[in-house]
Protein backbone atom coordinates (compact mmCIF):
# COMPACT_ATOMS: atom_id res chain seq x y z
CA UNK A 1 0.00 0.00 0.00
CA UNK A 2 1.27 3.66 -1.00
CA UNK A 3 2.25 5.69 1.89
CA UNK A 4 -0.10 8.22 4.00
CA UNK A 5 0.71 11.16 1.64
CA UNK A 6 -0.43 9.01 -1.24
CA UNK A 7 -2.84 7.31 0.18
CA UNK A 8 -4.76 10.40 1.73
CA UNK A 9 -5.69 11.61 -1.87
CA UNK A 10 -7.94 8.74 -2.51
CA UNK A 11 -10.22 9.47 0.27
CA UNK A 12 -11.30 13.58 -0.68
CA UNK A 13 -14.39 13.24 1.33
CA UNK A 14 -13.03 15.39 4.80
CA UNK A 15 -15.22 13.50 6.61
CA UNK A 16 -14.64 9.97 5.01
CA UNK A 17 -10.85 10.94 5.63
CA UNK A 18 -11.43 11.88 9.31
CA UNK A 19 -13.14 8.69 10.03
CA UNK A 20 -10.21 7.05 8.65
CA UNK A 21 -7.62 8.96 10.60
CA UNK A 22 -9.66 8.90 13.88
CA UNK A 23 -10.14 5.09 13.66
CA UNK A 24 -6.07 4.43 12.44
CA UNK A 25 -5.13 6.70 15.74
CA UNK A 26 -7.36 4.62 18.07
CA UNK A 27 -6.55 1.27 16.77
CA UNK A 28 -2.85 2.49 17.01
CA UNK A 29 -2.95 3.36 20.62
CA UNK A 30 -5.36 0.13 21.22
CA UNK A 31 -2.84 -2.30 19.52
CA UNK A 32 -0.26 -0.93 21.60
CA UNK A 33 -1.85 -0.80 25.31
CA UNK A 34 -2.57 -4.53 23.93
CA UNK A 35 0.50 -5.26 23.24
CA UNK A 36 2.43 -3.81 25.92
CA UNK A 37 -0.04 -6.04 28.33
CA UNK A 38 0.65 -8.90 26.71
CA UNK A 39 4.11 -8.78 26.67
CA UNK A 40 4.46 -7.79 30.12
CA UNK A 41 2.39 -10.80 31.15
CA UNK A 42 3.58 -13.50 29.21
CA UNK A 43 0.93 -14.02 26.92
CA UNK A 44 2.96 -14.40 23.83
CA UNK A 45 0.46 -15.75 21.40
CA UNK A 46 -1.81 -12.78 22.28
CA UNK A 47 0.97 -10.60 21.66
CA UNK A 48 1.54 -12.25 18.34
CA UNK A 49 -2.09 -11.45 17.47
CA UNK A 50 -1.78 -7.68 18.45
CA UNK A 51 1.42 -7.25 16.41
CA UNK A 52 -0.31 -8.45 13.51
CA UNK A 53 -3.22 -6.29 13.49
CA UNK A 54 -0.78 -3.51 14.04
CA UNK A 55 1.22 -4.39 11.05
CA UNK A 56 -2.19 -4.30 8.91
CA UNK A 57 -3.04 -0.32 10.45
CA UNK A 58 1.28 0.19 9.62
CA UNK A 59 1.19 -1.36 5.71
CA UNK A 60 -2.23 0.36 4.62
CA UNK A 61 -0.90 3.73 6.53
CA UNK A 62 2.44 3.80 6.05
CA UNK A 63 4.14 1.83 3.21
CA UNK A 64 6.17 -1.17 3.55
CA UNK A 65 9.89 0.43 4.97
CA UNK A 66 8.79 0.05 8.26
CA UNK A 67 7.04 -3.66 8.37
CA UNK A 68 10.80 -5.79 8.96
CA UNK A 69 10.26 -4.61 12.83
CA UNK A 70 6.85 -6.14 13.28
CA UNK A 71 8.23 -9.18 11.72
CA UNK A 72 11.79 -8.89 14.13
CA UNK A 73 8.93 -8.80 16.87
CA UNK A 74 7.27 -11.65 15.78
CA UNK A 75 10.18 -13.63 15.08
CA UNK A 76 10.68 -12.51 19.08
CA UNK A 77 7.76 -13.90 20.14
CA UNK A 78 8.03 -16.71 18.58
CA UNK A 79 10.72 -17.36 20.13
CA UNK A 80 10.14 -16.30 23.50
CA UNK A 81 13.09 -14.49 23.79
CA UNK A 82 12.30 -11.98 26.63
CA UNK A 83 15.45 -9.42 25.67
CA UNK A 84 14.60 -9.51 21.92
CA UNK A 85 11.15 -8.87 22.73
CA UNK A 86 11.41 -5.92 24.99
CA UNK A 87 14.09 -4.91 21.72
CA UNK A 88 11.65 -5.48 19.06
CA UNK A 89 8.85 -3.88 21.00
CA UNK A 90 10.97 -0.98 21.41
CA UNK A 91 11.36 -0.50 17.45
CA UNK A 92 8.18 -1.69 17.03
CA UNK A 93 6.73 0.97 19.55
CA UNK A 94 8.72 3.88 17.40
CA UNK A 95 7.36 2.92 14.52
CA UNK A 96 3.68 2.95 15.68
CA UNK A 97 4.23 6.39 17.35
CA UNK A 98 6.37 7.79 14.47
CA UNK A 99 3.03 7.04 12.20
CA UNK A 100 0.37 8.25 14.88
CA UNK A 101 2.15 11.23 15.26
CA UNK A 102 1.47 11.55 11.37
CA UNK A 103 -2.12 10.63 11.19
CA UNK A 104 -2.21 13.31 13.94
CA UNK A 105 -0.41 16.46 11.80
CA UNK A 106 -2.84 15.24 9.25
CA UNK A 107 -6.06 15.26 11.37
CA UNK A 108 -5.14 18.74 12.84
CA UNK A 109 -4.60 19.91 9.02
CA UNK A 110 -8.73 19.15 8.61
CA UNK A 111 -9.39 20.52 11.91
CA UNK A 112 -7.76 23.54 10.77
CA UNK A 113 -9.11 23.91 7.07
CA UNK A 114 -12.52 22.67 8.41
CA UNK A 115 -12.40 25.71 10.82
CA UNK A 116 -11.22 28.29 8.71
CA UNK A 117 -13.76 27.45 5.80
CA UNK A 118 -16.97 27.81 9.09
CA UNK B 1 -15.99 -2.35 -21.11
CA UNK B 2 -17.74 -5.45 -20.98
CA UNK B 3 -20.99 -4.97 -18.46
CA UNK B 4 -21.30 -9.00 -18.10
CA UNK B 5 -21.34 -8.54 -14.56
CA UNK B 6 -25.04 -6.87 -15.05
CA UNK B 7 -25.51 -10.75 -15.53
CA UNK B 8 -24.48 -11.73 -11.88
CA UNK B 9 -26.46 -9.00 -10.32
CA UNK B 10 -29.64 -9.39 -11.92
CA UNK B 11 -31.41 -6.53 -13.35
CA UNK B 12 -29.11 -4.40 -11.83
CA UNK B 13 -25.86 -3.11 -13.45
CA UNK B 14 -24.20 -2.34 -9.73
CA UNK B 15 -21.45 -4.37 -7.93
CA UNK B 16 -22.73 -6.06 -4.61
CA UNK B 17 -19.26 -5.49 -2.82
CA UNK B 18 -17.95 -7.89 0.48
CA UNK B 19 -14.89 -6.98 2.37
CA UNK B 20 -13.35 -9.29 4.77
CA UNK B 21 -10.12 -8.18 6.59
CA UNK B 22 -9.52 -8.70 9.88
CA UNK B 23 -7.65 -5.36 10.16
CA UNK B 24 -10.68 -2.78 11.02
CA UNK B 25 -8.05 0.01 9.32
CA UNK B 26 -7.76 -1.66 6.23
CA UNK B 27 -11.39 -2.81 6.17
CA UNK B 28 -12.50 1.20 5.94
CA UNK B 29 -10.23 2.07 3.98
CA UNK B 30 -10.91 -0.58 1.39
CA UNK B 31 -14.34 -0.20 1.37
CA UNK B 32 -14.15 3.83 1.83
CA UNK B 33 -11.98 3.51 -1.39
CA UNK B 34 -14.46 1.47 -3.06
CA UNK B 35 -17.98 3.08 -2.15
CA UNK B 36 -16.18 6.24 -4.35
CA UNK B 37 -17.13 3.94 -7.24
CA UNK B 38 -20.18 5.16 -8.72
CA UNK B 39 -21.23 1.49 -9.47
CA UNK B 40 -20.21 0.10 -6.35
CA UNK B 41 -22.48 -1.01 -3.80
CA UNK B 42 -20.09 -2.44 -0.55
CA UNK B 43 -22.56 -4.59 1.37
CA UNK B 44 -20.66 -6.07 3.77
CA UNK B 45 -17.65 -4.98 5.65
CA UNK B 46 -16.22 -7.68 8.41
CA UNK B 47 -13.20 -8.28 9.91
CA UNK B 48 -14.17 -12.21 10.52
CA UNK B 49 -14.40 -14.54 8.48
CA UNK B 50 -17.43 -16.29 10.16
CA UNK B 51 -19.69 -13.10 10.06
CA UNK B 52 -18.92 -12.45 6.59
CA UNK B 53 -20.08 -16.16 5.66
CA UNK B 54 -23.23 -15.42 8.13
CA UNK B 55 -24.18 -12.09 6.48
CA UNK B 56 -23.74 -13.59 3.09
CA UNK B 57 -26.30 -16.35 4.02
CA UNK B 58 -29.01 -13.46 4.36
CA UNK B 59 -27.50 -10.62 1.66
CA UNK B 60 -25.88 -12.35 -1.35
CA UNK B 61 -23.11 -10.32 -2.94
CA UNK B 62 -21.56 -10.75 -6.75
CA UNK B 63 -17.77 -9.96 -5.63
CA UNK B 64 -15.78 -10.70 -2.12
CA UNK B 65 -12.51 -9.26 -1.40
CA UNK B 66 -11.14 -11.26 1.08
CA UNK B 67 -7.72 -11.62 3.13
CA UNK B 68 -5.77 -14.94 3.47
CA UNK B 69 -4.11 -14.71 6.38
CA UNK B 70 -7.08 -14.42 9.17
CA UNK B 71 -4.99 -16.20 12.36
CA UNK B 72 -7.10 -17.37 15.32
CA UNK B 73 -9.99 -17.57 13.09
CA UNK B 74 -12.51 -19.91 12.63
CA UNK B 75 -11.32 -20.50 8.91
CA UNK B 76 -9.15 -18.42 6.83
CA UNK B 77 -7.20 -19.62 3.45
CA UNK B 78 -7.68 -22.23 1.38
CA UNK B 79 -10.62 -23.25 3.76
CA UNK B 80 -12.32 -20.15 4.27
CA UNK B 81 -12.17 -20.05 0.22
CA UNK B 82 -13.69 -23.52 -0.05
CA UNK B 83 -16.29 -22.90 2.10
CA UNK B 84 -17.41 -19.56 0.13
CA UNK B 85 -17.23 -21.22 -3.38
CA UNK B 86 -19.26 -24.32 -1.81
CA UNK B 87 -21.96 -21.98 -0.16
CA UNK B 88 -21.91 -19.16 -3.14
CA UNK B 89 -20.82 -21.19 -6.30
CA UNK B 90 -21.51 -17.88 -8.98
CA UNK B 91 -19.05 -15.41 -5.92
CA UNK B 92 -16.52 -13.48 -7.44
CA UNK B 93 -13.90 -14.24 -4.43
CA UNK B 94 -10.47 -11.71 -4.94
CA UNK B 95 -7.85 -12.20 -2.45
CA UNK B 96 -6.20 -9.81 -1.03
CA UNK B 97 -3.25 -11.03 0.84
CA UNK B 98 0.12 -9.49 2.03
CA UNK B 99 1.21 -13.03 2.15
CA UNK B 100 3.55 -14.21 -0.15
CA UNK B 101 2.29 -14.38 -4.00
CA UNK B 102 4.13 -17.44 -4.68
CA UNK B 103 2.43 -19.43 -1.82
CA UNK B 104 -0.99 -17.51 -1.42
CA UNK B 105 -1.82 -16.67 -4.97
CA UNK B 106 -1.18 -20.32 -6.28
CA UNK B 107 -3.31 -21.73 -2.65
CA UNK B 108 -5.95 -19.33 -3.64
CA UNK B 109 -6.23 -20.50 -7.70
CA UNK B 110 -6.25 -23.97 -6.35
CA UNK B 111 -9.10 -23.49 -3.70
CA UNK B 112 -10.99 -21.38 -6.16
CA UNK B 113 -10.81 -17.88 -5.74
CA UNK B 114 -11.35 -15.90 -9.15
CA UNK B 115 -8.45 -13.75 -8.66
CA UNK B 116 -5.38 -12.41 -6.60
CA UNK B 117 -3.62 -9.32 -5.76
CA UNK B 118 -1.04 -8.28 -3.24
CA UNK B 119 -2.00 -5.45 -0.58
CA UNK B 120 1.08 -3.49 -2.14
CA UNK B 121 -0.85 -3.01 -5.41
CA UNK B 122 -2.57 0.70 -5.28
CA UNK B 123 -6.12 0.58 -4.60
CA UNK B 124 -6.81 1.74 -7.88
CA UNK B 125 -5.91 -1.77 -9.15
CA UNK B 126 -8.03 -3.30 -6.46
CA UNK B 127 -10.76 -1.66 -8.68
CA UNK B 128 -9.39 -2.98 -11.94
CA UNK B 129 -9.11 -6.00 -10.61
CA UNK B 130 -12.85 -5.91 -9.63
CA UNK B 131 -14.45 -4.54 -13.10
CA UNK B 132 -11.93 -7.45 -15.06
CA UNK B 133 -12.97 -10.29 -12.70
CA UNK B 134 -16.70 -9.04 -13.29
CA UNK B 135 -16.01 -8.23 -17.01
CA UNK B 136 -13.97 -8.96 -19.75
CA UNK B 137 -11.86 -12.27 -17.40
CA UNK B 138 -15.25 -13.87 -15.75
CA UNK B 139 -14.10 -16.94 -16.58
CA UNK B 140 -10.06 -16.64 -15.90
CA UNK B 141 -8.01 -16.27 -12.56
CA UNK B 142 -6.32 -13.20 -12.59
CA UNK B 143 -3.46 -12.00 -11.05
CA UNK B 144 -1.24 -8.89 -10.57
CA UNK B 145 2.03 -8.92 -12.13
CA UNK B 146 5.18 -5.86 -12.26
CA UNK B 147 1.95 -3.17 -12.16
CA UNK B 148 -0.15 -4.95 -14.58
CA UNK B 149 -3.11 -7.76 -13.99
CA UNK B 150 -2.64 -10.78 -16.14
CA UNK B 151 -4.58 -14.38 -16.45
CA UNK B 152 -1.83 -16.74 -16.20
CA UNK B 153 -2.23 -19.18 -14.01
CA UNK B 154 -0.02 -19.27 -10.64
CA UNK B 155 2.50 -21.59 -10.81
CA UNK B 156 3.11 -24.24 -8.26
CA UNK B 157 5.03 -23.14 -6.06
CA UNK B 158 7.10 -25.95 -4.73
CA UNK B 159 6.16 -29.22 -6.96
CA UNK B 160 6.92 -31.57 -4.00
CA UNK B 161 4.38 -30.99 -2.15
CA UNK B 162 0.39 -31.32 -2.54
CA UNK B 163 -1.97 -27.92 -2.22
CA UNK B 164 -3.48 -29.96 0.63
CA UNK B 165 -0.21 -30.58 2.08
CA UNK B 166 0.85 -26.72 1.96
CA UNK B 167 -2.29 -26.01 3.38
CA UNK B 168 -1.39 -28.30 6.62
CA UNK B 169 2.13 -27.23 6.80
CA UNK B 170 0.89 -23.46 6.85
CA UNK B 171 -1.44 -24.48 9.66
CA UNK B 172 0.83 -25.98 11.75
CA UNK B 173 3.05 -23.05 10.99
CA UNK B 174 0.46 -20.65 12.36
CA UNK B 175 0.81 -22.87 15.81
CA UNK B 176 -1.67 -24.93 15.31
CA UNK B 177 -2.09 -28.10 16.58
CA UNK B 178 -3.03 -32.16 14.22
CA UNK B 179 -6.67 -32.07 16.39
CA UNK B 180 -7.14 -28.55 15.86
CA UNK B 181 -6.25 -28.49 11.75
CA UNK B 182 -8.54 -31.71 11.56
CA UNK B 183 -10.86 -29.70 13.35
CA UNK B 184 -10.59 -26.99 11.26
CA UNK B 185 -10.43 -28.37 7.84
CA UNK B 186 -13.11 -31.17 8.83
CA UNK B 187 -10.91 -33.92 8.31
CA UNK B 188 -10.23 -36.79 10.18
CA UNK B 189 -6.42 -36.57 12.17
CA UNK B 190 -5.49 -39.58 10.56
CA UNK B 191 -5.91 -37.49 7.45
CA UNK B 192 -4.11 -34.38 8.47
CA UNK B 193 -1.13 -36.66 10.68
CA UNK B 194 -0.60 -38.34 6.72
CA UNK B 195 -0.34 -35.28 4.96
CA UNK B 196 1.90 -33.95 7.58
CA UNK B 197 4.06 -37.10 7.60
CA UNK B 198 4.13 -36.85 3.58
CA UNK B 199 5.27 -33.30 3.97
CA UNK B 200 8.05 -34.26 6.25
CA UNK B 201 9.14 -37.39 3.81
CA UNK B 202 9.07 -35.31 0.85
CA UNK B 203 11.05 -31.97 2.16
CA UNK B 204 13.75 -34.36 3.87
CA UNK B 205 12.55 -33.27 7.47
CA UNK B 206 13.61 -36.21 9.69
CA UNK B 207 11.71 -34.62 13.11
CA UNK B 208 9.13 -31.78 14.52
CA UNK B 209 12.20 -29.32 15.41
CA UNK B 210 13.53 -29.78 11.34
CA UNK B 211 9.53 -28.85 10.35
CA UNK B 212 9.90 -26.68 12.55
CA UNK B 213 12.86 -24.57 11.21
CA UNK B 214 11.51 -25.28 7.22
CA UNK B 215 8.30 -23.36 8.22
CA UNK B 216 9.93 -21.03 10.07
CA UNK B 217 11.82 -20.27 7.16
CA UNK B 218 9.18 -20.35 4.15
CA UNK B 219 6.31 -19.09 5.90
CA UNK B 220 7.32 -17.07 8.77
CA UNK B 221 8.45 -13.61 7.65
CA UNK B 222 5.64 -13.70 5.11
CA UNK B 223 2.12 -14.29 7.23
CA UNK B 224 1.66 -10.54 7.68
CA UNK B 225 -0.98 -8.61 7.42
Amino acid sequence: MPHLDALLPLYPDPAIRRALLEQALAQIHADLADMRQAIHADHHADARQYVHRAKGTASFLGGSDSLPAFDQLTAALKAQHRAHIELAFAAVEAVLLQLAAKLQTQLDKLHHTAGEQA
Amino acid sequence: MGRRYMLLSGSSDRVRIAILDDHPVITLGVAAYLRSQPDFDIVHTETTSEALLHKLASQPCDVAVVDFYLPRQAWDGVDFIRRLRRRHPKLIIITFSAGAPAETEYAAFRAGANGYLPKSASMPMLVEIIRAACGQYLDKFITYKNGALRTTPPAHPDTRLTAAEIEVLRQIAQGLSVTQIAARLLRSKKTISTHKRRAMKKLNLSDDLALALYLNEKFDQKTGP
